[in-house]
């Protein structure tokens, strides 16, 4: 207690307190409205704590809990089977084309670059993956698009460039193959980057919803945000008119989409808000050592 | 050379026989012998936006509908549901990727008609309908034609449905009781205010008048003028392209709802709120606009919003291109047997027990007989609520007028819609489809403009009223308006020389 807390500190401590309080607010209110009631938030507006604790909208959300856990599966088999097959290709990529003695140095450089400033879009790659591969309704449909991404390979060729040269060079003398240098050395000495090529590669196998529209008609291959969406539109739907035309809501049912969004907003990103403290120390290293030169 | 011409002629002959043989076939209703071009089996897919999301029992109402369809033309249909969630993004990357499908809904408001047309998606009809549509042609409203065809070629089969929806102000029925308010005698905008006036004065709770930003209020417009596109409008009663602000009349009746709002009669902030239905279930508000369509008893909207109402009827809106175009079945361009798909499409317009089957699931399972069990027009109890796993629409599919009797539509209320369609008024412009390629920057400067201006006109929630248009019609200006309209006004001058 008797730390020395000048009138500076404490100002500063009561500032990133403040600050703390700021960032963790909205989500509070989210976390709150999930549980409100529509009509109480029509009436009351969003807020941290409801007027009436209710469980609706995750009752709406989950009137299907096998699907939902259905989709969960399926969303953290392509997050960690993506993330895995990805550094492993994205790695070996950056390395190959951070060996200054490897021949094909430039025109595999420049292979990535080029895909990184022009490409196809989107009608192109479709019928890539549907008319050439036959990926339709397939879980690779769901995996391979996101495995190499020009902007990480060279995010991983800056940070491979620092390790010296040297060390593969004694390594090679020692008796060491290439690939023996790559498992034994490369990937132990690049656990920070990894790390941080880890929580992007998953993020963004986490967050897709793109290719499972795209690519998939089948409900045993949604992921978790797809479902999600689609969720919110039937409700949409179901607010409508012409849901009551056809009787698919009882009469002054409530459908709670303004919780729901909530709610879902929550299940989507609560798995993920568990993961990132465990990524963070590696995550602000990664990026640092990948940035410093020499 | 010669074996060139002669090839030729075979060809055209085969051509004319199987048209003859074909146009023989349809018009001999009673044998349902296929046709040589059904000799084959195959499978046609249609492709439809999702109507419900839980449609478990999809095998098995195809399976039912398709003992139908493989009897009466040898082929199997197979629907392709859609997500809402995904469904336009599927389609406009399935058409651009060429990829094979036959049937597919297209609509004035989803996977849009006159976009697809443009991208050259759709297969023209005309011959087809011809020879294997008879009993389409038979049933459409000769003026829904209009309304699908580009360049003179019919590019989809247009579905029955209500085209003219009437408008209307919804009442809190307690309310209109508690102070005798004579609703029916309703007609305008301003035969609203003693009412407003009242609920203001006694009535703390309750927001007199429900306005959203951006969104349709009834008593506005009138039914005489139609938007061609933002900004730029047609009177029909003067058959002339008139600009939006220059209707002196609904400027008026905006001037009223600005007066309603300096008045407290609409929400503080109702121009940041934008989901209609969303606040009248609320409850909170005395007056709103009727989301389902006009019921003399108030009980469609009483069944929308969850609580006793009375409806003043305002009118019914000219059919419109729009309106009519609904729901359209098109036949795709990547399309392996477009006869054969017209002949399904053809199948379900002509077989009462078919389109019922798809639209209402397998009897039993997905809906219950009440009673005329075994007649041609049974009354039925469709599932409902969570319980129903099987619906298409019946206005997405085609013959609306043929459904049974049933807990969804019955015959009576059917029969108003149609008597509806029927006196509607028309359009002078049905058919007719502004192309904003000519003034793009022009068009998208003006929807800016009215994007930010739609908020606060549709709520009336401006300080100064005459200021506010003053600018609202310089920065219009501005966009180059004016320039829109010229440009509106020659495309509809073309458009009238060829369909007089």
């Amino acid at each position: 207690m008797n730390r020395n807390l000048s009138p500076g500190k404490t100002l500063i401590h009561l500032f990133l307190a403040a600050l703390c309080v700021a960032c963790l607010y909205p989500f509070l209110v989210i976390l709150g409205t999930s549980f409100q009631s529509q009509s109480d938030i029509l009436k009351h507006g969003y807020s941290i704590v409801p007027k009436a604790f209710t469980l609706t909208t995750y009752r709406m959300i989950m009137h299907d809990p096998g699907v939902l856990i259905h989709t969960y599966g399926v969303t953290i088999a392509t997050t960690v089977i993506g993330t895995a097959i990805g550094l492993w290709v994205t790695t070996s990529y950056a390395f190959a084309i951070s060996r200054k003695d490897y021949a094909y140095r430039s025109p595999l450089a420049f292979f990535v670059f080029f895909s990184m400033l022009f490409h196809g879009g989107m009608v192109a790659t479709y019928i890539m993956m549907v008319k050439w591969l036959g990926l339709k309704n397939s879980m690779l449909a769901l995996i391979l698009p996101y495995l190499i991404s020009g902007w990480f390979v060279l995010l991983m060729k800056g940070f491979l460039q620092t390790l010296p040269e040297a060390l593969f060079e004694s390594a090679k003398i020692d008796g060491a193959g290439e690939l023996y240098i790559f498992i034994r050395i490369v990937i132990p000495l690049s656990k920070p980057s990894l790390a941080t090529l880890a929580l992007f590669l998953s993020l963004q196998y986490w967050n897709d919803w793109w290719l499972t529209l795209l690519y998939s008609d089948r409900e045993s291959l949604m992921t978790l945000q797809y479902l999600l969406i689609r969720v919110l539109k039937n409700m949409e739907f179901l607010n409508s008119s012409e849901a009551i035309q056809y009787g698919l809501v009882k009469e002054g049912m409530e459908v709670p989409t303004l919780g729901a969004r909530m709610a879902m907003c929550v299940m989507a990103a609560g798995p993920m808000l568990v993961v990132f403290p465990l990524f963070q120390k590696y995550f602000v290293r990664g990026l640092t050592v990948g940035s410093v030169k020499g | 050379m010669i074996r060139n011409k002669k090839a030729g002629a075979g060809v055209s002959l085969l051509l004319v026989t199987s048209i003859l043989a074909g146009g023989c076939s349809s018009k001999s209703e009673a044998d349902p012998t296929p046709s040589a071009s059904t000799k084959d089996f195959v499978t046609i897919s249609w492709y439809m936006r999702k109507p419900v999301d839980n449609m478990k029992d999809q095998e098995a109402v195809e399976a039912e509908a398709n003992k139908i369809i493989k009897e009466k033309i040898n082929a199997n249909l197979k629907f392709n549901l859609i997500d809402v969630a995904s469904w336009e993004d599927k389609m406009k990357v399935m058409s651009a990727a060429g990829e094979s499908y036959d049937l597919v809904l297209t609509s004035s408001w989803t996977n849009r008609l006159d976009l697809n047309v443009q991208k050259g998606a759709f297969l023209p009809l005309d011959d087809l309908l011809k020879i294997y549509g008879q009993d389409i042609m038979k049933k459409v409203d000769p003026r829904a034609w209009k309304a699908v065809t580009f360049n003179g070629k019919i590019m989809g089969v247009p579905a029955q449905s209500p085209y003219s929806q009437p408008t209307a102000y919804v009442f809190k029925k307690d309310l209109v009781d508690k102070y005798q308010f004579d609703y029916k005698k309703v007609k305008t905008i301003q035969d609203l205010e003693p009412f407003l006036e009242t609920i203001k004065k006694n009535e703390p709770g309750i927001i007199p008048l429900l306005a959203v930003g951006g969104a349709f209020m009834p008593g506005l417009l009138s039914f005489d003028y139609n938007s061609v596109t933002n900004g730029v409008m047609y009177d029909e009663k003067n058959d002339k392209v008139v600009l939006f602000y220059d209707v002196a009349e609904n400027m008026n009746n905006y001037r009223t709802l600005n007066g309603y709002y300096k008045k407290g009669y609409v929400a503080k902030d109702a121009s940041i709120k934008t989901d209609w239905i969303a606040e009248a279930k609320s409850g909170k508000y005395a007056v709103q606009r009727d989301s389902g369509g006009y019921t003399e008893d108030g009980s469609k909207s009483t069944g929308l919003l969850g609580f006793p109402t009375a409806e003043a009827l305002l009118g019914y809106p000219m059919i419109q291109t729009g309106s009519m175009t609904g729901g359209v079945t098109a036949i795709s361009k990547t399309s392996k047997n477009p006869e054969r798909a017209m002949m399904l499409l053809n199948l379900v317009w002509k077989d009462k027990t078919l389109s019922n089957t798809l639209a209402y699931g397998v009897e039993g399972k997905n809906y219950t007989v009440k009673n005329g069990k075994g007649t041609d027009n049974p009354t039925v109890e469709a599932n409902s609520g969570a319980a129903q796993t099987w619906a298409i629409w019946h206005n997405w599919l085609g013959p609306l007028w043929d459904q049974w009797d049933s807990n969804w539509n019955s015959t009576k209320a059917l029969e108003t819609m149609k008597k509806n369609n029927d006196t509607a008024k028309t359009s002078r412009l049905l058919g007719f489809i502004f192309n904003p390629d000519p003034v793009k920057t022009e068009v998208a400067q003006v929807n800016a403009v009215f994007a930010e201006a739609n908020p606060i006109l549709s709520t009336g929630s401006m300080p100064d009223f005459d200021k506010y248009i003053e600018e609202f019609k310089q920065k219009l200006k501005n966009a180059g308006i004016d320039k829109l309209r010229d440009e509106v006004q020659k495309q509809i001058d073309e458009w009238k020389k060829q369909n007089p």
